[in-house]
């Protein structure tokens, strides 16, 4: 997964398929990034594939970050990703943006 | 004259204007700006004001140009009714960015905001991120009323800000007999993983409860563990093809390897062709290798639709290993099936297939010509001539996607080409698409370059497009 | 639970929104983006596109584009409402408008909802004027017209969910007959509204609808640019007998668009009277 800090906010580049394996990964990536900073931007770009113990990592790192008063938004899904999102009424709870500049702002 | 009311936090200037508020007193927020350099951007909030004096807009569009020299943004809070028609009727709401910012409303007035459809999603998103005590004991004491409107939005709002604390009443609401109120519920308590309740909502699936489907099904997925899938693969034999449905939708955001078997096995069973198109479309969601070959087996299919969800389900996980059976179907017989085969061969770099779907262009139909255009745009390694010697062609949308796929591959070329095709070309399209060209590489005079033909341009998307980048 | 899951970037925007615009004269202004994907994400997944762009070709290019137009027309001109919305404007027509119109010695009065959507407005005016006894003391006619065909056949039927009831009083709900999550009003309110589809934006309109009394076009004026609502003004000047009462949408003005009618302080709203 990489890194980028863009004007003081880091955007995560996740790739491939989330899973409870890698979505595991990112939690604890994401987790240490709060520890420093208040925003991370998780950018869905390259991911293809997700399944719904990878979903449940990324609402865990929310539930986490919300408790500490930091900030996890996402941006860049496809239709297919964007869907599960809507489906099970998470696209409510999450702030998501169409692309990063957005998330970014 | 009244004291003026401000605050400034993180660069927000944030005003409350009252109706005692005076012209000098808007000249004074002129002052406070020009003190103030972190300021990005005014937030004049009329929340306490129902009309306005003409004097007063003087002053507004005073605060307007000063924030417009300093590239600052300006916004106008919680609007009324009255101050809008004021604002339309002077043509001054293009001026400035009209939006609610609850911060300036009392509790309980807030809360009527579930009531209104546009606001009702707004309202609950603002009461979620500033969650707190007052704020939780006001939603409760909603849900205890029972309107139902109200009480969905609560418990949706309390879901969002993930109060774990009060699971008991999100429990309870499941047991509502208003559908939307038991949605709701059920959501929330997927969003907070209560695997307690799993039970229950299958029983609605049992029960057949008519309006709760989606949502079950949602939550269902999100509360799974390995035992799921066998238990919802029972319902893809169901007699009421909307629990079928609503199972196939569930087995695809579980996604586990069972799940995939089942829904493998019932593309083969099932009868229904709305419900074979979504198992289609689903199965294209599974990373198993063998999903990539069943749709392709569907590509043959007796069905039409099955045939065109195949298509696109395999033109979403790229070719692959399939290749070369893809760049062929750019000629089938639908051409819509045309149309997704030639968008899944994205990412090629094989010089020889790059010309052979190139050589199909001449002999498909013109949405097959488009999709074989874009995709061009983005392989690897291919000749440009091809794209440019489309740039004159009859088509706007051929001459656009051209552009477009010429932009991808060098963006020198194309900026070179799109301004040419800015000044040149009839259609609004070809020269909207050539502005954003220009706009996303700004060479030196693109300024003027885009300004010297505004005068003639007759299409008002572009003359807004370009006077909102940079100005009249 | 599955809106706005395709999302639609700048350029396919004006596209689409031309297509719109030609076909219906709505346009959709830049804030309004976010109703075209909610209104036409499911119609995209269910043709498998992913982008507006595909969409926009299949409109052009299928041999079904005719058909989907419609389709597209159909779903972008459902305009979510409910019952009551904006009641000041409701209310006063019930409390002021008609009482005048019978003290002036008019013996039968026509109110014309359009667009009507799904019909909650022209239904909540028959609810207030009954329950005001008001169609004892004269003949009164509602007329509710869309350009929905859709819409127009879901009002006809008078079948609603809970979402179309935001905040109404209980005794309201004397006017329907439940049943499981249904709510069907009922036929003492539906015989006094009469449905059609039309677009208010032709002249065509003026003879379908004859004349009438009172207007009632609340948040569509907005959708249409200055030759639309021009056109839509002057069809209601027109239309409308003297005197004639206008009632638009809460931030809708017709300031700049037409010099006849004077606006009316009514209460906590504004009414639009056409000018002799």
């Amino acid at each position: 997964m990489n890194i980028k800090n863009v004007n003081g906010k880091n955007v995560a580049y996740l790739e491939g398929e989330i899973n409870a394996q890698t979505g595991a990964q990112v939690k604890a990536e994401i987790n240490k990034l709060l520890d420093k900073g208040n925003v991370v931007i998780l950018s869905f770009k390259s991911v293809v594939y997700m399944n719904s113990s990878g979903l449940r990592e990324i609402i865990d790192l929310f539930k986490t970050a919300s408790k500490n008063k930091k900030e996890v938004s996402l941006c860049d899904m496809n239709s297919d990703i964007r869907e599960m999102f809507s489906f099970t009424g998470l696209d409510k709870v999450f702030k998501i943006y169409d692309t990063e500049a957005a998330a970014i702002g | 004259m009244g004291e003026l009311q401000y605050e400034i936090k993180n660069g927000v200037f944030k005003v409350h204007i009252n109706p005692d508020n005076d012209l000098s007193d808007i000249s004074e927020v002129c002052n406070i700006v020009e003190k103030h350099s972190e300021v990005v951007l005014i937030g004049i909030d009329l929340y306490k004001c129902s009309y306005i004096q003409s004097k007063f807009l003087a002053g507004l569009i005073a605060v307007k140009k000063l924030a417009m020299s300093r590239k600052i943004d300006i916004e106008l809070l919680n609007v009324c009714d009255q101050i809008a028609q004021v604002l339309q009727s002077t043509n001054l709401q293009k001026l400035f960015v009209i939006k609610d910012d609850f911060a300036s409303y009392p509790l309980d007035t807030l809360f009527e905001g579930f009531l209104d459809t546009e606001k009702a999603d707004t309202v609950s998103e603002y009461l979620a991120a500033n969650y707190d005590e007052k704020i939780q004991n006001k939603l409760i004491e909603i849900i205890e009323k029972g309107n139902p409107l109200l009480v969905e939005y609560a418990l949706l709002t309390m879901g969002k800000a993930q109060d774990h604390q009060n699971i008991e009443i999100y429990r309870k609401a499941l047991n509502s007999n208003e559908a939307n109120v038991k949605s709701a519920a059920i959501l929330v308590l997927g969003w907070i993983g209560d695997t307690h309740s799993k039970e229950q909502l299958y029983s609605y699936l049992a029960a057949k409860e008519i309006g709760v489907f989606e949502a079950v099904a949602a939550s269902i997925a999100l509360l799974s563990d390995d035992t799921d899938s066998e238990k919802l693969a029972k319902y893809l034999h169901d007699k009421d093809e909307r629990i079928r449905l609503v199972a196939i939708y569930a087995l695809s955001l579980i996604n586990d390897e069972k799940a995939f078997e089942y829904l493998s096995n019932a593309i083969n069973e099932e009868k229904d062709e709305t419900v074979r198109v979504q198992l289609a479309k689903k199965i294209a969601l599974f990373k198993d290798e063998r999903a990539g070959k069943i749709l392709l087996g569907l590509l043959d299919d007796a069905s039409i639709q099955i045939r065109e969800a195949a298509a696109s389900g395999l033109s979403r996980r790229g070719s692959g290993e399939f290749t070369s059976t893809l760049v062929e179907k750019i000629g089938d017989r639908d051409n819509w099936v045309g149309f997704f085969a030639a968008k899944s061969l994205a990412g090629i770099d094989d010089e020889k297939i790059i010309k052979k779907i190139e050589s199909y262009y001449d002999k498909v139909e013109q949405n097959v010509k488009l999709a074989v255009i874009e995709v061009l745009g983005k392989c690897k390694g291919v000749d440009p001539s091809f794209l440019l010697s489309k740039l004159d062609d009859a088509n706007e949308d051929i001459r656009k996607e051209a552009l477009n796929s010429l932009n991808l591959m060098n963006s020198t070329v194309a900026l070179t080409v799109a301004m040419k095709l800015y000044n040149t070309d009839e259609s609004w399209l070809v020269r909207y698409k050539a502005v954003d060209i220009i706009l996303e590489q700004k060479p030196v005079g693109y300024d003027s370059l885009l300004r010297g033909r505004l005068k003639d341009e007759t299409n008002k998307y572009i003359l807004e497009h370009i006077i909102g980048e940079i100005g009249e | 639970m599955l809106l706005n899951s395709i999302k639609i970037n700048d350029q396919e925007f004006v596209e689409l929104k031309d297509i719109i615009y030609k076909n219906s004269g709505i346009m959709f202004a830049e804030n309004k983006k976010y109703l075209l994907e909610n209104r036409l994400s499911k119609r995209l997944a269910d043709l498998n596109f992913t982008t507006f762009k595909d969409y926009i070709y299949y409109l052009k290019y299928d041999i079904k584009k005719r058909q989907e137009l419609d389709t597209l027309i159909n779903l972008v001109t459902i305009n979510e409402t409910y019952f009551l919305r904006e009641r000041g404007q409701l209310d006063y027509l019930v409390s002021n408008i008609v009482p005048d119109l019978i003290k002036a010695g008019k013996k039968s009065i026509k109110v014309w909802s359009a667009p009507c959507s799904t019909g909650e407005e022209p239904y909540s005016i028959a609810i207030l004027l009954k329950n005001a006894g008001l169609f004892d003391k004269a003949s009164i006619d509602i007329i509710a017209t869309d350009i929905n065909s859709e819409v127009v056949a879901l009002a006809k039927k008078g079948e609603y969910r809970q979402a179309s009831f935001r905040g109404v009083p209980s005794d309201f709900m004397r006017n329907f007959d439940v049943q499981g999550q249904s709510y069907f009003i009922k036929d003492d309110i539906k015989r006094h509204v009469r449905f059609n589809t039309g677009n208010i934006t032709t002249p065509a309109i003026t003879s379908l609808i004859g004349k009438v009394d009172v207007i009632f076009c609340r948040n569509v004026l907005i959708y249409f640019d200055m030759d639309g609502k021009q056109r839509t003004i002057k069809n209601f000047y027109n239309i409308l007998t003297d005197p004639g009462y206008l009632c638009l949408g809460h931030s809708e003005t017709l300031n700049k668009i037409s010099e006849d009618f004077t606006m009316k302080n009514a209460g906590t709203c504004i009414i639009y009277m056409k000018k002799k």
